[in-house]
């Protein structure tokens, strides 16, 4: 059974505690996999895949020799891995699928058309779509689709294809918690018992300080240090429009919006920054061989996003089409399952998926409607679906393979209590003065395992409210740290870039990606982890 | 007709991708109805196909 410890701040708290004995040893063992995808990745830069493979072979060896798996555990490890790894490989597959029909009717080039007229300044350009846009989309489509959308259209306007996600990846990074209706902040409440109302304010703050460093990393990589000179000012004006309403919405309880308000507001502040002589940019020749689309033209080639943008927000803002869509759900009851040492996870059930409203659902729905409408305009001919089709095949099973790769790494490793004893290694052996500081990073480690900040939370907001109250911290400020870390982590978790890689043509060189990208990535979670030192440390001397 | 090195490669990933969603649960239904050596093969079978992606990514 799990066990259950009294938490003297919020009352009883449930985590799933290895009864296996703490030592230095047992705690290598337990970080062996994900060393190994590190290492792989960064050290001897291998794909996602191969290294996810690797890494898979290291965690069922190691469950099985030292931490009393066997292979009945391996077989539902396996099983819940692929329920899990379904609900984003639908989205995967979807996404996959409008890139490929963007690509085929010129959407991507029209948005390449398009921009200069909203400004030529290449920088506010970069901050619209890498950063803004990103977080839109993060806050309707969630898993991949921001980096799968935005990073082609960088490609297009002539950034390096790498650059182009790393760009893209940390520029919505702040948006994952809050995005597809904040399901990985009620996920933290749910497995915490913390009421959200007590971790939204500091969670706003915590998210809140990532901005002006995402901006000032967009615009250094894209146009050097004169560029973020330059575009300064406005990074400085949107983020403190964005961090105010994100606050607001927060305090208010509204935090399901807590995406799509704030990357809004973001937007228009651009917007009318644009307006400005300043970032309007100086009018050039149009790219492209001249040529400029007309009005019409350009409206019908954004089809397919324009419809996933009013599919996705009519299916999540109205709520009695929310609610009937609702009304079926999937999920899976999977039995207790004990390790050969006795660690137990209890009998559950898998997450409810609601197939019709989806994300996934949401961008095929989106890619049929605008097929059909684009079919009728020319721009589709008879030899494209077969086109659309094979190259959304050809870069699908890879990125597929690699994510359910993924997700076994993290279900082995939790089965047998490799996860549990990782994480109450740094939990235990950490004093309260340094550990605010270390929780946004246990955070990040839950999200690069598991490619996601849901899961992160699921595994990790237990303990580390439980930690928390034994070390006499505020409960709520850390598991904002964990929020926040799993948020801005998960974007550079190997599950994510292969799909990243997968549409800006870099399949298999995930692991370049990720050592060019991790540097940067690493720069908002350092502020947000000082920053929860600092105010721990604040609230814990009274000032 | 002979199919092309991308092609080839594509089939493969295809086929282990089919193994690796299918073969786990052929495997518990092996290993919870005592069919010992389906249990062995399957199991050997999917290790196997996750030591190709390692191998010959």
């Amino acid at each position: 059974m799990p066990e259950v410890k009294n938490n003297p701040v919020f009352g009883a708290i449930s985590y799933n505690c290895s009864p296996m004995e703490l030592t230095l040893g047992n705690w290598l063992l337990s970080s062996l996999p994900i060393l190994t995808v590190i290492i792989l990745m960064l050290l001897f830069k291998w794909g996602g895949l191969r290294a996810g493979a690797m890494s898979w072979l290291v965690a069922a060896a190691v469950s099985l020799i030292a931490f009393g798996g066997s292979w009945l555990i391996l077989a539902w490890s396996q099983v819940k891995a692929l329920v899990l790894a379904l609900n984003m490989l639908v989205i995967i597959w979807g996404a996959l699928l409008l890139y490929s029909l963007a690509s085929e009717v010129g959407t991507i080039r029209a948005i390449g058309l398009f921009l200069p007229r909203l400004s030529n300044d290449r920088s506010i350009q970069l901050l619209m779509i890498a950063w803004l846009l990103t977080s839109f989309l993060q806050g309707m489509g969630g898993f991949g689709v921001p980096v799968a959308v935005c990073a082609p259209i960088l490609v297009g306007m002539g950034y390096d294809p790498i650059l182009s996600i790393i760009m893209t990846a940390i520029g919505h990074g702040w948006a994952v918690s809050f995005g597809s209706m904040a399901t990985a902040f009620e996920s933290l409440i749910a497995v915490s018992g913390v009421p959200g109302l007590l971790i939204a304010p500091y969670a706003a703050i915590l998210l809140a300080l990532s901005f002006v460093p995402t901006g000032v990393i967009i615009t250094f990589l894209g146009t050097g240090w004169k560029g973020v000179r330059h575009a300064f000012p406005a990074i400085l004006s949107v983020s403190l429009t964005m961090g105010t309403t994100l606050y607001l919405l927060n305090t208010l309880g509204l935090w399901s919006l807590s995406t799509i308000g704030p990357s809004l507001v973001g937007i228009a502040t651009l917007f009318l920054l644009t307006r400005l002589p300043a970032y309007h940019g100086v009018r050039t020749v149009i790219a492209n061989g001249g040529q400029e689309l007309s009005p019409r033209d350009l409206l019908l080639r954004l089809t397919p996003y324009i419809l996933l943008v009013v599919i996705g927000f009519s299916v999540i803002l109205i709520q009695p089409l929310n609610t009937f869509l609702n009304q079926v759900g999937i999920s899976f009851k999977y039995p207790e399952i004990i390790s050969g040492l006795g660690f137990v996870t209890p009998a559950e059930s898998s997450a409810t998926i609601h197939p019709f409203s989806h994300p996934g659902t949401v961008l095929l729905v989106s890619v049929l409607l605008s097929s059909i409408l684009l079919k009728r305009k020319g721009l589709i001919t008879r030899t494209s679906p077969r086109r659309i089709l094979s190259v959304t095949a050809h870069n699908a099973v890879d990125a597929s393979l690699g994510v359910v790769m993924m997700a076994g790494v993290s279900t082995i490793m939790t089965h047998v209590g490799m996860t549990s004893t990782l994480a109450r290694g740094i939990a235990e052996t950490i004093n309260g003065v340094i550990y605010p500081a270390v929780a946004p990073f246990v955070g990040v480690m839950g999200a690069f395992l598991t490619g996601s900040n849901n899961n992160s939370n699921i595994l990790f907001g237990a303990l580390q409210a439980e930690a928390a109250a034994l070390l006499k911290l505020n409960v709520p400020l850390i598991l904002a740290a964990q929020n926040a870390g799993g948020s801005l982590g998960s974007v550079m978790s190997p599950t994510k870039l292969i799909v990243s890689c997968t549409t800006v043509g870099l399949g298999g060189q995930e692991g370049k990606v990720l050592r060019k990208m991790i540097g940067y990535g690493l720069i908002p979670i350092i502020i947000v982890a000082v920053a929860t030192g600092i105010w721990s440390w604040l609230l814990n001397s009274g000032v | 007709m002979s199919l092309s090195k991308g092609a080839k490669r594509f089939r493969i990933n295809m086929l282990i991708l089919a193994i690796e969603a299918l073969l786990p649960f052929l495997l518990l239904f092996a290993l919870n109805n005592g069919y010992t050596d389906l249990g062995r093969v399957t199991s050997a079978i999917l290790v196997l196909g996750i030591i190709y992606l390692v191998v010959f990514k």
